[in-house]
């Protein structure tokens, strides 16, 4: 069974029955990164804001999703194509586009990502609108071999 | 003092030495992380609404301390404080709380909000004192100043 796959399918219904029309559907909130390993240059714990356009809810792009992640001197862009209904499976590392924008922007190449967690699955299928996720990234930063893992809790805005 | 007196004195400092350094080391009870407010329901007149992301920090009570819990919440321009006797626990029942805001200038909320919490959920440990990550939903009456607004805030926070 596919975990995530039914996770964000029902989350994805449930954007279609709560979003206003015309409006693209955002889900907002904040949280931290922690954990960094092999991330010269990153301490031991980052507060994070978050902006989060799930692909396929109204509005949005398709296939498309978006996450903006704000530190306090920058931010970072990661983005994944996967159609709601085929989301990979939690634990399951995909491949991110990802650009940064820390004084200057550009694109970073080999970042990943992974969703550990996310709760309340059952809420979400119901139609709840706020969310904790827990992810982790590989090479983040674009540092080969740097991890590091996070929570967030989102609302859709 | 005599020899023995003064191995009696070394003993017991040993001792007392040795007690301090392997007793258990009280965990810094501070949190960071960030999330959201959402749900305004009557605050308009505040112009809140959709969701508001904040940065955020928690200072748990400590019996040994300041028994009262303390949540900060960072928007970029102004700050929120609510303070909670107690610990912080799942429940129904509505708690006094205090509210301190910092916007054009600081202030205390008054009339003094009440709050619930609605999750609490640590992770890496079973209790709270003791998680290395802490996920919290709570309720919120009287946000602001306004009697009638109501809020509902997200957070996810990681020991600092």
């Amino acid at each position: 069974m596919s975990h995530t796959r039914h996770l964000l399918s029902a989350l994805a219904l449930s954007l279609y029955a709560t979003s206003p029309a015309f409006a693209v559907t955002e889900f907002r909130g904040g949280g931290f990164l922690t954990g960094f390993s092999g991330c010269s240059g990153w301490g031991s714990r980052e507060s994070v804001l978050v902006r989060y356009q799930p692909a396929g809810a109204p509005e949005n792009h398709a296939t498309r999703s978006r996450v903006s992640m704000f530190h306090h001197s920058g931010a970072f862009n990661y983005s994944f194509d996967f159609a709601p209904g085929d989301y990979p499976e939690l634990g399951e590392w995909f491949a991110v586009s990802t650009t940064k924008v820390f004084g200057s922007g550009y694109t970073i190449d080999g970042v990943s990502l992974r969703l550990l967690e996310s709760s309340p699955v059952e809420a979400i299928a119901a139609g709840a609108t706020t969310i904790f996720l827990a992810f982790e990234v590989s090479n983040f930063d674009g540092l080969t071999g740097c991890t590091a893992r996070g929570r967030v809790a989102l609302a859709l805005d | 003092m005599s020899n023995s007196s003064r191995t009696r004195a070394l003993i017991r400092a040993l001792v007392t030495v040795g007690a301090l350094l392997t007793a258990p080391v009280a965990q810094a009870q501070d949190f960071r992380g960030g999330g959201v407010i959402t749900d305004f329901a009557g605050c308009e007149v505040q112009g809140f609404r959709g969701a508001e992301v904040v940065r955020a920090r928690l200072r748990l009570g400590s019996p040994e301390g300041n028994p009262n819990t303390t949540l900060s919440l960072f928007f970029p321009d102004g700050a929120i404080d609510l303070t909670l006797p107690g610990e912080i626990a799942r429940g129904t029942a509505w708690s006094r709380a205090w509210g301190t805001a910092i916007w054009f200038g600081p202030g205390n909320w008054d009339p003094r909000p009440r709050l619930r919490f609605r999750q609490v959920t640590p992770v890496g440990a079973s209790t709270v004192a003791e998680a290395t990550d802490l996920l919290l939903r709570l309720q919120v009456r009287g946000f602001n100043w306004l009697a009638g607004c109501n809020v509902s805030i997200a957070v996810a926070l990681t020991r600092a």
